[in-house]
């Protein structure tokens, strides 16, 4: 059995709008293993977003608990949030998110600066991570001179450039088109192999299938949690 | 299910013997290395937007140079002022007379052999000095000036400086009691001094009063601006709060951008507000001053607008909820 990296307890979240509550999420309960590959998927609305902003430590649930690696995040504190988002998360978003002012190393390079490594190492890291995802020969080029693809290869390199203990990407391969989105998915198929855990949001079936376990959302609850091989 | 701990997360309060490393982490903002790094960033921040940045920059430069400068020609104007006075004496009284206006009767013989007859008169010697004293005439085609050589000025030294005013005012006492007419005019450098020393004064908290406005311009101009790019970039702030970036580190991040507006303005306000006085006293013949504190305390204020107007729109972007930050478009 593999250890388990993270864990959700009854999670729950509710939001304030005005004075409707909303019930995001209704009591989640799952456990991702250590180098598992998952999609979760669901309508919109359905508390996806809700989901993946707990579990990459962006909010914080307002009822149940969250271990990630062992330990109770679920009520830390912004900074301490903060730290364990830079040190054991990596994040990978429908639109890239990069930086637009600092050149592809340089973007790699954002959460080792965050966690205060010294710059030749993070520099020699981040090219590293670069050439891993096959822009080697792009290292100093702005966000805007890279296609969509590229963009998103800069991404998943800063995702894994802190080595972290999960990587979590919002609709990876919303925004592009079916062959850039390939080659994304055949990076993610590569690092599952080298072993790293992912936990992918999307609405593609056919993405979603590439992932060996797939948890379906439904009103903050889970609909189904099955195995696609 | 047992749950496995393999790795520990980081927590921020570091064991320091454990981990050694844990202490230069807590001083990490402050390491020069890592605030060159955040320096550089905010340097390419400010580049992308060059003539918004320039422009901000440019309310400092005119508040801190226009301080600079008119610092430069005050002092220097009074300084001329107390010159002047100063050259009278600072333990003098000076006694002046003032003539008062005053009709002569006299006597003697008109000179018919010229044109000019109605305007000559010739008297003896002797009468005219018993009249008037010893005059100087000075004559120019068609007018006659005679001023009388009389006594025209005393001036009393006194001993001690502090005594001055008191002793000019038992003068006057001294001379109302035997002028009946009032010809005289007392001037005492020393209370001079003291009115422009006061005058001074009042310029130089007029003065200040206008830097002070001006470097408010300045600095609600770099409040403006700051709270304008907090709000552009809050994606970006989403996104480096995403990759562990902690609230101090966003506030480290504007900060040090509005402080190098600030202070990047501040210098080139300070250069200006140095040259400026050069070339008023080339050109407008008016003695300047720049005194050593005045670039310094103008460079430190503009370095302190920074801070106080950089504070509420960088704890703004450090308040921002991460997962709204990175919604936002």
């Amino acid at each position: 059995m593999a250890k388990i990296i993270a864990k959700l307890e009854n999670v729950k979240k509710t939001y304030l709008m005005g004075v409707v509550t909303v019930h995001a999420l209704r009591g989640i309960s799952f456990e991702i293993s250590e180098g598992e590959y998952i999609s979760i998927m669901g309508p919109s609305g359905c508390g996806k977003s809700t989901l993946l902003n707990i579990l990459g430590c962006l909010d914080r649930p307002t009822e149940g608990h969250y271990y990630l690696g062992g330990v109770d995040v679920s009520q830390m504190d912004d900074d301490e949030l903060s730290e364990v988002r830079g040190k054991r998360l990596g994040f990978i978003f429908q639109s890239y998110n990069l930086i637009q002012q600092l050149t592809v190393v340089e973007n790699i390079e954002v959460p080792l600066f965050y966690q205060g490594v010294p710059p030749d190492i993070s520099r020699q890291k981040a090219i590293e991570m670069a050439e891993r995802v096959g822009l080697g020969h792009r290292l100093y080029h702005k966000p805007f001179e890279l296609s969509g693809g590229q963009q998103q290869r800069v991404a998943i390199a800063r995702a894994l450039v802190n080595d972290p203990l999960v990587l979590l990407a919002d609709e990876p391969t919303g925004n592009l088109d079916s062959k850039a989105g390939v080659e994304i998915l055949q990076i993610f198929d590569e690092l599952h192999k080298q072993g790293k855990t992912i936990i992918m949001v999307t609405h593609d079936e056919n993405v979603a299938r590439r992932a060996e376990r797939t948890v379906r959302l439904r009103d903050g609850l889970i609909e189904s949690d099955v195995r696609n091989r | 299910m047992e749950l496995e701990v393999k790795r520990e997360i980081g927590t921020t309060k570091p064991d320091f013997k454990a981990n050694p490393d844990s202490l230069s982490v807590l001083l990490r903002p402050l390491m020069p290395e890592h605030l060159l790094r955040i320096f550089k960033l905010a340097l390419k921040s400010l580049w992308m937007h060059k003539l918004r940045s320039f422009l901000t920059v440019l309310g400092i430069v005119f508040g801190v140079c226009s301080v600079i400068a008119m610092l430069a020609i005050g002092e220097g104007a009074s300084y001329e002022a107390q010159q002047q006075i100063k050259d009278l004496g600072s333990q003098n009284i000076i006694l002046e007379s003032v003539k008062p206006p005053e009709e002569q009767k006299i006597s003697g013989s008109a000179d018919t052999a010229s044109k000019a007859a109605i305007y000559r008169m010739f008297i003896p010697l002797s009468t005219a000095r018993a009249r008037f004293g010893e005059t100087v005439v000075k004559r120019r085609t068609g007018s006659i000036e005679a001023e009388k050589v009389e006594l025209h000025e005393v001036t009393v030294k006194v001993d001690d400086p502090k005594r001055v005013v008191s002793v000019a005012q038992a003068i006057n006492a001294l001379l109302k009691r035997n002028h009946k007419k009032e010809d005289y005019k007392i001037i005492v450098p020393i209370e001079l001094l003291r009115r422009a020393e006061e005058t001074k004064r009042i310029f130089n908290i007029v003065l200040g009063s206008i830097a002070a406005i001006s470097l408010l311009v300045g600095g609600i101009g770099i409040m403006n601006i700051m709270l304008a790019t907090v709000t552009e970039r809050t994606r970006e702030i989403g996104i480096r709060r995403a990759l562990g970036a902690k609230r101090r580190d966003i506030i480290t991040q504007f900060l040090v951008e509005s402080i190098l507006l600030s202070g990047t303005g501040g210098l080139i306000g300070v250069l200006l507000g140095v040259i400026i006085p050069f070339f008023v006293t080339t050109f407008a013949n008016m003695k300047t001053i720049v005194t050593f504190w005045s670039p310094l305390l103008a460079f430190s204020i503009s370095a302190i607008v920074g801070v106080v107007f950089g504070l509420y729109p960088a704890i703004r972007a450090a308040q921002m909820d991460p997962v709204e930050a990175l919604r936002h478009e």
